[in-house]
């Protein structure tokens, strides 16, 4: 009795078994699952190891600026990002967490005769109070933004960690690269020129950092030698900026 | 017997182990190849001297990851891309290492060429873009060290990372895309710079 209704239980596990591998129809919704799975992992893997990219940060018009001022027709606009969301999205990191304060500074030469050579060796930024005391010239925080990642993905080395640190690698090499690339350079402005770019100065730390900064930044006109000053105040808000 | 089979074991491992812990120096080669320039400009009638000091001769990119060292000497692709390019932007051209202050006589202006940035992107992945990028900085003075003109340049060579077995041919190319890019944007720079010419203008008067 019991082995016929063991015989029984086999052959029935083993007649469903069959049907449900190896039907036309259980076949093809095996094929599919199968797919699936294949393509929502390529996807993840795509996705989560993909190459970072990180956009440009355009220039606006000078009327879009708050921090804008013309002399000897050489237009100068700042914008220092204080904006944690915005410095996560053009720079890949949060440079203010590193004291990097990234001001991004955009000129024009709307004359027809004069150039200026607009060096970046001659821009300093101080407390506002004293604005041409040069308290914090631009510092070099640049190299310690990518390298931060790197020192964290170079501690790990078990295998499936080691690819997440081949990512990590990547991304400071990106970040890095992206610094370096944005970088505001001096350059001579002829007439109807246009330059941008980043300056990144060394903030002090938060507990003794003023709110109130001054930018100052120097144009030499080709011709005359004469030096053009620009002034700019402006307010880390919260004291280091919109720390969101 | 079995002491000394047990010896050689060890030393395996140490030296197995030392093997897989010591760093590696990975060194790039650079296209030493002459950029050449399509454009026909006119060539700039002046007498300038070159200066091409030891910083650039041995500027390279250099990164430390993981125990590694990966190194791009770029110095003579630089250096001797700069020469050319001069000569085929202006009259006369001198060539010195730039360690005298003093200009070489006859001249009418110094062109010193600087290599401010070399940065080097990897894909996460064999397929993902790398990038090379290499900013230049050419300055120009007259006799009494005033600045005439300074202009910054960029290359750039893109090209997918690459595997194990394509990575090292990939970066030769893309190498040398970012070579070609500096030189020509730099000769597009220097032979339509309106200060140079003024400056050139002003010296054949």
């Amino acid at each position: 009795m019991n082995l016929n209704s063991g015989m029984k239980f086999f052959q029935t596990f083993f007649g469903v078994c069959r049907y449900g591998l190896f039907s036309r129809k259980a076949r093809s919704k095996l094929r599919f699952r199968k797919l699936l799975v294949c393509v929502l992992a390529l996807a993840l893997v795509f996705n989560g190891c993909a190459t970072m990219r990180l956009p440009e940060h355009e220039a606006q018009s000078f009327d879009h600026y708050k921090n804008a001022q013309v002399k000897s027709e050489l237009a100068v606009a700042i914008q220092p990002l204080t904006d944690v969301k915005d410095i996560k999205e053009y720079f890949g990191t949060n440079l203010l967490s590193m004291n990097v304060l990234p001001i991004f500074i955009a000129a024009e030469n709307r004359g027809s005769a004069s150039s200026f050579i607009l060096s970046k060796d001659r821009f300093t930024m101080g407390a506002a109070q004293s604005a041409h005391n040069n308290l914090n010239q631009a510092g070099s925080g640049r190299e310690s933004a990518g390298q931060s990642v790197a020192i964290v993905g170079a501690a790990l080395i078990s295998m499936p960690m080691l690819f997440a640190a081949m990512k990590m690698i990547s991304d400071s090499t990106v970040i890095q690269h992206n610094l370096k690339v944005k970088e505001f350079q001096t350059n001579t402005l002829s007439p109807g020129e246009k330059v941008q770019g980043f300056a990144y100065f060394q903030l002090p730390d938060k507990k003794t950092r003023p709110n109130e900064w001054n930018l100052h930044l120097e144009a030499l006109e080709t011709r005359s030698k004469k030096t053009e000053g620009f002034d700019f105040t402006f307010a880390l808000e919260g004291k280091g900026g919109n720390q969101k | 017997m079995m002491k000394r089979k047990k010896q050689v074991g060890n030393l395996a491992q140490v030296v197995l182990f030392s093997l897989v812990v010591a760093g590696c120096t990975h060194v790039y080669k650079a296209p030493v190849n002459l950029v050449k320039v399509d454009q026909q400009r006119e060539i700039i009638p002046l007498n300038v001297e070159l200066r091409l000091s030891d910083e650039l001769r041995n500027a390279k990119w250099e990164k430390h990851m993981m125990g590694d060292t990966f190194v791009l000497p770029l110095g003579d692709a630089l250096a001797q891309n700069a020469e050319a390019v001069t000569r085929q932007v202006f009259s006369e051209v001198v060539v010195t290492p730039g360690t005298n202050n003093e200009a070489t006589s006859g001249v009418k202006a110094m062109i010193t060429p600087k290599m401010v940035v070399a940065e080097w992107t990897w894909g996460a992945t064999a397929f993902g873009d790398s990038i090379l990028s290499v900013i230049l900085e050419w300055k120009m003075e007259d006799l009494k060290g005033n600045v005439v003109w300074i202009d910054t340049v960029k290359g750039d060579g893109k090209e997918n990372t690459g595997n194990i077995f394509t990575h090292k041919s990939n970066a030769r190319k893309q190498i040398d895309k970012c070579i070609t890019d500096l030189f020509q944007n730099s000769f597009q720079a220097l032979s339509s710079s309106v200060e140079i010419m003024e400056f050139a203008k002003k010296g054949a008067d």
